[in-house]
């Protein structure tokens, strides 16, 4: 356990590593920061003056190793296009797509799990159709289109929801629902179809044979299953954690990180560019460590197979 | 995403008016009566009964703008977040809602003209900062000082780049020198906001320890999201019990989003629409012809448009009305062959509209053209339907058989070029600026002028721009203009496609009058 | 049915620019024009766009720019998957733990990231897309060949190959490639869709293709602004995208296999 630790963190810490060099590269090789913080008339002297300012006049190896030296302490900085300090700005924006997030794997596990349980055992040809279908679609609707049609019948049309923005969970809901969509049809999908493999297997038989309750039987199967329903459900919930939720921000305005990485990379702003990447790395790595804890609690197998 | 702001909305508005007054502020006492303290009371609404109802109820108004302040230091700040910090903190002089007139706002009456290039400034008594100091010669003079000789490029520089010089007579007369005889020291003076002597060096700023005299206090700011202002109580001019007791500003990037939540009440005042859009809001309300936008073309010698005739070809294929009438559902005007609109100083009478011609168009390229690709390039967050109206020109290029290479960016690169070298030019370049004349014309010389090279590549032109650069003489300046309307006309240097006024949208609980320079003052808005 | 409608996107794709020759074509004067069944006419089928745009052209041309980008990344993704995840599984030991690892590495740093800062940095259009999308999506291509060499590597007429003395690329080449044909076919599809469904984001977030180029994405961003008075501008453009990758998704379901390799991406 201990092991796969610090295996876990030094690949962390690795991944950081390529990052914040990828951002400088990127930022410094491709782009112009100086330009980018200045009006577009400025003059030379003006670019001069501001390229001294930021610290963009020195050598650029001089440049590189104050910022590696800098982000190992966890010291972004201010953001260039904010003067705010750019670790603050990531910290107001994370918990709001937590949020978004949260919300729409709640509504993802609570409709997907259920619904695929119900395609998997159902013996009814027009059920397995319709559930079919239904997935299908949510499989193949773009989730920005699917927030602007959600905008356009409940916010303008009924007005139930507000269109945009923060605020109470009534702004919550629609962006969410968008946000749920694709994984909703993947976690269907994968709950059906391992279930069903599930209940074919040998050990269903036997079970019940031996006369247990088809609701134990079923709760045998689904527990076996759940490794395969719980991989997919966690790798798009660390999408989502990871940015993916860019599109569903921006259609809906919500504050997020998301739109926090899209600003900071078109703006050319390293301090927040390092600081968004930097913590969105941290935020996969500790989720991925979560999601190999639970694969130990759901199947025993695997830990012994570690071992 | 990011849409860089080109047009320097505002910066001299007005200045016919604003050199008028100064030309005459010797004798200035019909205007010094203006007082101080009814200085913004032109600003409210002629519908808004509510100001005698005193002591309204405590209200919210929520106000989108498209992008972050940027900067929390109100000499820094960008154009989209300017109104903000001028409600927390107040310049010497603010026009009136029209723009027409400058009234005093922290100073007591118009500037004394002493010599060719001293002023002096009578400062107002009551006025006060949040934090109960009164504003003194002293505030002034080191407000104006510290940008005038900052080193860091401050947005509000430039503005106020004519002035030399500021000191503290006595506790309430500032004295002014400016570098050059300065037609426009007026109109500068409404932009430097106020703030207290050390107010740079207070621990903290400009994150915190915000000390203005406006009617707002600046609460706080969450990047990406939104900003809050609270009403001052104690503001020291006029009553503003009715004015909204709470501001959020809130950010929303996108222009479709904040129409969308205009619609749906979410906003009270939508700036910067185009008037369609501000059709589909609860109210709109417009403020007149402030933008002009016109196509640079690109003369330098070995390309095409160095042809007169291939200059002619592409103003006659362009279908102004049709993007007037269609684009803007008749909103716009068409614009007379020249930058300024007969409301604005320095505007030539008689020179009418551009022809449309395709069919003349087309024999010209016939006839003339080569077939080498034209580069157009238009910056997408210019001006509302930026994007839109170069496509549809782009269009009306093409068909009468030019070869249109169009890209639409706001890539500040790709923008910077066309205001840097001349390498980086395009053929053709959709731009829009400022009607009125004196910031046209800044905004051509930086198209010419600051690297040493005349985008125009024309003598008679570039000489009557440094003639309206260097005079205060009011009938010598408006014959430059005529030569710089006429030539750039005439030898279609410019292609001119439309003047468009300022449209907001407005939500239905609020009455509130936009403003010419295109401030949204808060304490000037009441309840419905 | 899903094969029908893909046929047809490939169809307008390829013959597209002969079918509609004016696509992007510009008239004011059309502006908003509501499709046939709401009060237009046949002239606009499904009517017009905000710059008098027909939309039924805008969608063919878009079909063209999705599925270039769609098929080009997943080849590119491919080409880069195939190669490593074969030589990883065929020779095992040290290349596939190197490979392994850099698989690890690409799946931990968010794809979207460095997709985002090319896509800032890069003038948009559809060959930096396809590289772009490409070069972020070669995992399940990996994968998948890693898988599969390894269960060829155990079979008989592998086994029999090696003992006549053929060199290990001409075993790749001649017995484990033709085997993989068809599930990889499957991968193909899925990954197409990915693609596509990344171009559109990429477009609607003004990051992908641009004006006065077209796509289903831009088509839908534009759109937004007239969502109120003209829903078609944002619905249509985005009903031929979902419509796209349902297909896409159909196809590769109703063919068998692909949810085995859904499974062993997880």
């Amino acid at each position: 356990m201990l092991q796969v630790f610090v295996k876990r963190t030094f690949r962390g810490l690795v991944l950081a590593f390529v990052a914040v060099n990828l951002v400088f590269f990127v930022v410094h090789v491709i782009g112009d920061p100086v330009g980018r913080s200045l009006p577009l008339d400025a003059t030379p002297e003006q670019y001069a003056a501001r390229a001294e300012s930021l610290g963009f006049d020195r050598p650029l190896w001089e440049q590189y190793t104050d910022y590696v030296g800098d982000v190992a302490r966890l010291d972004f900085g201010d953001s260039i296009s904010t003067q705010a300090p750019a670790m603050g700005s990531v910290l107001t924006r994370f918990p709001r797509t937590f949020l978004l997030v949260g919300v729409g794997m709640g509504l993802t596990a609570l409709i997907g799990i259920p619904t695929g349980v119900i395609l998997a055992t159902t013996k009814r040809r027009w059920v397995d159709r319709l559930g079919n279908s239904l997935t299908l679609t949510a499989l193949s609707v773009p989730q920005f289109w699917l927030g602007i049609l959600l905008i356009l019948v409940f916010s303008l049309k009924l007005g139930w929801f507000p269109t945009s923005g923060i605020g109470g969970w009534k702004h919550v809901v629609l962006p969410s629902i968008a946000l749920a969509i694709g994984p909703l049809g993947k976690t269907i999908q994968i709950t059906q179809v391992t279930l069903r493999d599930e209940l074919q297997k040998p050990y269903i038989r036997t079970a019940r044979a031996k006369g247990l309750s088809e609701g134990r039987v079923l709760y045998h199967a689904l527990r076996n299953a759940g490794v395969a329903v719980a991989t997919v459900f966690s790798h798009e919930t660390i999408l989502a954690l990871a940015g993916y939720t860019v599109l569903v921000e921006t259609v809906f305005a919500w504050p997020g990180i998301g739109s926090l990485i899209a600003e900071a990379i078109s703006n050319l702003d390293i301090p927040l560019t390092s600081a968004v990447v930097v913590a969105v790395l941290l935020v996969v790595v500790v989720a991925n460590s979560l999601v190999d804890i639970m694969y130990r609690r759901l199947d025993p197998r695997i830990a012994r197979g570690l071992k | 995403m990011i849409s860089p702001k080109l047009t320097r909305r505002g910066l001299f508005a007005a200045t016919g008016g604003a050199l008028i007054l100064a030309a005459c502020s010797d004798d200035s006492t019909e205007s010094s009566d203006t007082k101080p303290s009814t200085g913004d009371s032109t600003g409210d609404t002629p519908g808004s009964g509510a100001e005698q109802a005193g002591g309204t109820e405590p209200y919210e108004v929520v106000v989108a703008i498209s992008r972050d302040p940027e900067q929390l230091d109100p000499h820094k700040t960008g154009d989209n977040a300017e109104f903000i910090w001028n409600n927390v903190y107040e310049p010497l002089y603010r026009r009136s809602v029209d723009g027409s007139e400058v009234l005093p706002l922290l100073a007591a009456e118009l500037p004394t003209q002493i010599d060719d290039t001293t002023w002096e400034i009578p400062l107002n008594p009551d006025a006060r900062f949040a934090s109960g100091d009164p504003v003194t010669a002293a505030d002034v003079a080191y407000t104006i000082e510290s940008i005038v000789h900052n080193d860091l490029v401050l947005s509000i520089g430039d503005r106020l780049e004519g002035i030399a010089s500021a000191e503290a007579v006595d506790d309430l007369t500032v004295r002014m020198t400016t570098k050059t005889v300065d037609p426009i020291f007026l109109s500068r003076l409404t932009y430097g906001l106020i703030v207290q002597e050390g107010q740079r060096e207070v621990e903290g700023w400009p994150q915190s320890g915000h000390n203005g005299s406006g009617a707002y206090t600046f609460d706080s700011w969450e990047p990406g999201s939104q900003v809050h202002l609270t009403r001052r109580d104690d503001y020291w001019g006029e009553d503003v019990s009715a004015a909204p007791s709470t501001v959020v500003v809130r950010i929303i990037p996108d222009k479709a989003t904040q129409l969308l939540s205009l619609e749906n009440n979410e906003l009270d005042i939508v700036p910067e629409l185009s008037p369609d859009q501000a059709r589909t809001a609860p109210v709109s309300a417009r403020v007149s012809g402030t933008d002009s936008t016109l196509i640079r073309t690109n003369t330098l010698n070995g390309r095409p448009l160095a042809t007169p005739e291939l200059r002619e070809a592409g103003s006659l294929a362009i279908d102004r009305q049709a993007i007037v009438d269609v684009l803007f559902e008749g909103d716009a005007t068409v614009a007379e062959c020249q930058i300024a609109p007969a409301t604005e100083f320095g505007h030539t009478v008689g020179l009418g509209e551009a022809e449309y011609d395709p069919d003349r168009a087309r024999e010209l390229v016939a006839e003339f053209y080569d077939g080498t690709p034209l580069s157009f390039i238009a910056g997408a967050g210019f001006s509302p339907k930026h994007s839109d109206v170069a496509q549809a020109v782009a269009q009306n290029l093409q068909d009468v058989g030019f070869n249109i290479d169009l890209q639409i960016t706001d890539s500040r690169e790709v923008l910077a070029a066309q205001f840097g070298s001349k390498d980086g030019f395009a053929d053709l370049l959709l731009w829009t600026t400022n009607a009125e004349l004196f910031e046209a014309i800044q905004s051509m010389q930086w198209v010419r002028g600051d690297h040493g090279f005349s985008a125009v590549q024309n003598d008679v032109v570039d000489a009557a721009v440094a003639e309206v650069l260097s005079t205060t003489d009011v009938a010598a300046r408006q014959a430059a203009y005529d030569t710089i309307n006429r030539t750039t006309c005439e030898e279609h240097l410019n292609y001119y496609l439309y003047y468009l006024d300022d449209f907001y949208g407005i939500s239905e609980d609020i009455a509130w009058t936009p403003r010419a320079e295109g401030w949204i003052i808060l304490k000037d808005i009441r309840p419905a | 049915m899903a094969s029908a409608i893909l046929g047809l996107m490939i169809f307008a794709a390829v013959f597209g620019p002969t079918l509609v020759p004016d696509a992007g074509r510009i008239t004011l004067r059309d502006r908003l024009i509501e499709p046939v069944g709401f009060g237009g006419t046949w002239k606009h089928p499904l009517g017009t766009d905000g710059l008098g745009r027909d939309i039924l052209a805008g969608i063919v041309a878009g079909a063209r720019v999705s599925l270039a980008v769609g098929f080009g990344a997943a080849i590119v993704a491919a080409l880069i998957g195939v190669p490593l995840g074969l030589i990883a599984g065929y020779r095992g030991g040290r290349i596939d733990r190197a490979i392994g690892w850099l698989v690890d590495f690409q799946l931990a740093f968010p794809a979207l990231l460095t997709v985002l800062m090319i896509a800032a940095y890069v003038q948009a259009g559809i060959v930096p897309l396809i590289l772009t999308i490409g070069v972020v999506s070669w995992i399940l291509f990996a994968r998948f060949a890693r898988a599969f060499a390894l269960s060829a590597r155990e079979s008989d007429y592998v086994a029999a190959a090696q003992l006549a003395g053929s060199s290990t690329f001409k075993i790749l080449r001649r017995h484990l490639l033709p085997n993989m044909l068809s599930p990889f076919l499957l991968l193909m599809l899925l990954q197409v869709s990915g693609a596509v469904l990344g171009e559109a984001g990429l477009s609607f977030l003004g990051l992908g293709i641009t004006r006065p180029e077209t796509s289903w994405g831009l088509m839908i961003a534009d759109g937004r602004e007239f969502l109120r008075t003209a829903w078609w501008v944002v619905v249509l453009p985005g009903a031929a995208l979902s419509i796209t990758i349902l297909a896409l998704h159909e196809i590769s379901r109703t063919s068998g296999g692909a949810i085995g390799i859904l499974e062993s991406e997880a």
